[in-house]
């Protein structure tokens, strides 16, 4: 919360999130389904939330390691469990008081144009995203040696996750068969947290449609009961995973000390 | 002499009938064939439960609650070689097929109401048929066990006007059929809107087609005219505004599409021009495949779409269309844009040879490597390019803009909450 | 760990490459997804469908054997697996390059091509003779049947 780099992406992120409903509202139409505007609101949430997320979580855990005051904390009453928890919460919470900035922003905006709007799947969406991300920053964080290394590690996540599985996937698409790409491309959907946010949007807003006939019998299953309390059971796997995980690095690392 | 025949039969049925005319009430059969050639037939407030079959020239007028019912899968009513048949206000449900005509002419049904029918009209081989202010509801469940709401085989001279089609197949299914003009049609919720094969000289104008599979499904036709259509939400799995396969002579003039998924996808098709048309916020506006240069896309506004055009890779002509993307400058003020309008993306190139690409359609990845492709496919010559696009489109948009003041106070408010919160956390 | 990746996934690309059974199988037509390669047309006459199964384990649909018959000149030799139609009955699927053909104008096909399928030679013609027309058809007929050409 005090650090200058918080703010400084607190402001960044109103900024461009307001900049880009106003824009793409006033040149066009209001429609419902599945649009280039959607779709660049959908990109910016996926591009820029997971990017500030990693480095500044990462950054903060690592700084904490490298500082010495972890080994600090170690000596008070503390498990790692409530240290990892702690800072997951801080990250969450801090996380959340931007995007509410930003939503408050759009609304704000809404009442002069009567043209922008925010769809509350995306504030839910949103929220997933800091979920999920918060996780895996902290994890990126145990594991680095210093901060530099925690800024790096979580750049390759972001990269990785967002542009650099799917380029991988599509070049091997043009040398293997359609139904492999379309088993590659659900199995990839489950190990990329950036995937499966951009599918919860398609299958919350009953958009299935959009991703092709290829994948009808997949997002059907996914549209039923079932598939719902799959798609919590994923979610709040890749939330425990990895900070199940950094509990196990730290611990690792402690006694290494 | 075929008709004299005929005559004689009705004469003798009539005759027959006649002991029955003082029974209580007659059945819908027996009053046609008790109406005398080319007469009138005035029905009242009556359900009829019965199949009934049309052989003389009659006119059958209904009233707001003449109810007819077929009790099988029989058509309710059938029409053979007549020569002048009209049919007004009469209400047709809960069956398996409306009408049927065969081998007739100057057919005229207008103000007709089919409710919870699996097809409502089927005719073969006729000439001089009107169709004007049917509403044709078919039944629940998927499209694939439904029937059509008309169906026309192997006629000619048909005019479909005003009619209102939900929950079909296909909301006019029309087979070789010769000289037909189908206008002010609403079809919705359908597979197919229209479905043309085999047609020649046809023209849809003023239609309006929503949710269905695909608003126009043109196949193996030619000389069609399509224009002022208005197409919108064709967004469901392999959905499409017009799909145009195999045809010849095709015009698709100022249509409006709307959050299509694929506007228009035009296949094998030969000296065809797509021009005025406005694609709006369609996941795809135009395809092309099997294309070639006598096939012109001109003057179309491409709007908020996320791919604007995409091919094969074979050629057609693309000129003066205006792209809302589009980045270059009108230096000579004429209204052209100096630099060439590149539609070619790797990614939309992908998406037509292989389906299970579609899942990155606008993903992140795909957003960047567009991106790339843009400032790469600059010196592209060749394919999807158009030297001359247009700077201002040819189209507004309307918008409401209205002020809520509760939202604003409301945003301002939660703005300063979140603000004071979190000096406040700064301070302390 | 990049390589190890990559070697993974390559595993696994070969993996469902090899999955794919070689004895060439028709699979269920679905009517909700399932469209005509050639003509875009949507599966719903069942009874008419043809299918091919491709090398690399995919598949390919279509709706009448005319186009079917199309996307087969098209292609290249080396990706056919197997192609198959349904028999008349619209029961039975048959290897498209072993049944026999009847082609009447009057026959209906989604696609108007008027051409139906049959397992054996004898079948074809009891229904020529029952319905009193039609020309029967080999497969290497159908090559240059000039199709929808009787509208």
């Amino acid at each position: 919360m005090r650090s200058r780099w918080m703010q400084l992406v607190a402001v960044l992120f109103v900024f461009v999130f307001a900049a880009i409903s106003l824009i793409q509202q006033i040149a066009l139409p209001d429609f419902n389904g599945f649009t280039r505007q959607t779709a660049s609101f959908l990109n910016l949430l996926l591009f820029l939330l997971p990017l500030f997320i990693l480095t500044i979580g990462s950054m903060g855990v690592a700084s904490d390691l490298e500082s010495g005051w972890f080994s600090l904390l170690k000596t008070y009453p503390m498990t790692i469990t409530q240290y990892i928890f702690g800072k997951y919460i801080a990250l969450i919470l801090s996380f959340m008081l931007i995007l509410c900035l930003a939503f408050a922003v759009v609304l704000g905006m809404s009442g002069i144009s009567g043209q922008v709007h925010l769809p509350l799947l995306f504030v839910g969406l949103s929220i997933m995203t800091v979920l999920l991300f918060s996780s895996i920053a902290i994890l990126c964080g145990s594991f680095a040696k210093n901060r530099l290394h925690a800024l790096a590690l979580s750049l390759v996540v972001w990269a990785v996750s967002l542009l650099l599985l799917s380029y991988a996937l599509m070049a091997i698409g043009t040398v293997v068969a359609g139904h492999v790409l379309q088993k590659l491309t659900i199995i990839m959907l489950h190990i990329n947290p950036a995937e499966w946010v951009r599918f919860g949007y398609f299958l919350f807003s009953d958009q299935t449609s959009v991703l092709g006939p290829s994948f009808y019998s997949f997002t059907e299953f996914y549209s039923s009961t079932v598939g719902y309390v799959l798609y919590a059971v994923v979610t709040i796997l890749w939330i425990v995973i990895p900070l199940v995980f950094a509990k196990w690095v730290l611990m690792k690392r402690g006694r290494q000390a | 002499m075929k008709r004299v025949l005929l005559l004689v039969i009705l004469f003798i049925a009539f005759m027959l009938s006649v002991p029955q005319a003082h029974a209580k009430t007659k059945t819908l059969q027996q009053l046609i064939d008790e109406t005398p050639e080319n007469g009138t037939l005035q029905l009242s407030n009556v359900l009829y439960k019965e199949n009934v079959v049309i052989h003389k020239n009659i006119t059958i007028k209904g009233t707001e609650h003449t109810v007819l019912e077929s009790l099988n899968q029989k058509p309710v009513i059938q029409i053979e070689n007549a020569e002048h048949v009209s049919i007004n206000n009469v209400t047709l449900q809960n069956s398996y097929l409306g009408i049927t005509g065969e081998k007739s002419q100057h057919l005229h049904f207008e103000n007709l109401h089919f409710k919870n029918m699996r097809s409502g009209i089927q005719l073969y081989n006729t000439n001089n048929v009107t169709l004007k202010h049917l509403k044709i509801t078919g039944i629940q469940g998927h499209y694939s066990n439904k029937g059509n709401g008309i169906a026309l085989y192997n006629s000619a001279n048909v005019k479909v006007q005003g009619n209102n089609i939900q929950h079909v197949q296909d909301g006019v299914y029309i087979e070789s059929v010769n000289h037909i003009s189908l206008s002010e049609n609403k079809i919705d919720n359908g597979r197919y809107g229209i479905h043309f094969m085999y047609t020649k000289n046809a023209q849809a104008t003023g239609n309006t087609f929503k949710k269905n599979v695909t608003g126009i499904m043109l196949m193996m036709s030619q000389n069609v005219k399509m224009y002022d259509n208005h197409l919108y939400d064709q967004n469901g799995l392999n959905a499409s505004g017009m799909t145009l396969f195999q045809s010849k002579y095709i015009k698709v003039f100022a249509n409006i599409f709307q959050n299509n998924r694929t506007a228009i996808s035009a296949q094998n098709l030969t000296n065809s021009t797509m021009k005025n048309n406005v694609l709006l916020m369609n996941q795809s506006a135009i395809e092309l495949i099997r294309s070639n240069e006598k096939n012109q896309v001109k003057r179309n506004n491409f709007i908020g779409n996320i791919v604007n055009l995409r091919s094969d890779g074979t050629g057609s002509q693309i000129v003066q269309n205006y792209y809302d993307d589009y980045a270059g400058i009108d230096v000579n003020n004429d209204g052209i844009g100096d630099r060439n309008y590149v539609a070619l993306q790797s990614f939309g190139q992908w998406m037509v040879r292989q389906p299970a690409y579609q899942y990155f359609i606008e993903s992140p990845s795909v957003v960047l490597l567009n991106e790339i492709d843009r400032q790469t496919n600059i010196i592209e010559k060749e394919q999807l390019v158009d030297q001359e696009p247009l700077m201002q489109s040819t189209m507004t948009i309307e918008r409401k803009n209205t002020w809520n003041f509760w939202k604003l106070v409301l945003g301002v408010g939660l703005v300063f909450t979140i603000l004071w919160f979190w000096r406040k956390e700064i301070q302390g | 760990m990049k390589k190890r990746w990559l070697v993974g996934i390559f595993a696994i690309v070969l993996c469902l490459q090899a999955c794919g059974n070689k004895e060439y199988k028709p699979r269920k037509i679905v009517s909700e997804t399932d469209i005509c390669k050639i003509c875009n047309m949507s599966i719903v006459h069942k009874e008419y469908a043809g299918e091919i199964a491709l090398k690399n384990g995919d598949y390919e649909i279509f709706d009448d054997l005319g186009c079917l018959v199309e996307y087969m000149k098209d292609m290249d030799e080396d990706d056919l697996g197997k192609a198959f139609i349904k028999d008349k009955s619209g029961k039975k699927w048959l290897d498209v390059k072993t049944a026999s053909y009847v082609y009447d104008k009057d026959i209906w096909t989604p696609m108007s091509y008027g051409v139906i399928a049959f397992q054996t030679k004898d079948e074809a013609k009891k229904y020529i003779e029952k319905e009193g027309k039609g020309e029967l058809l080999s497969y290497s007929d159908l090559d240059t049947f000039k199709w929808g050409v009787h509208h």
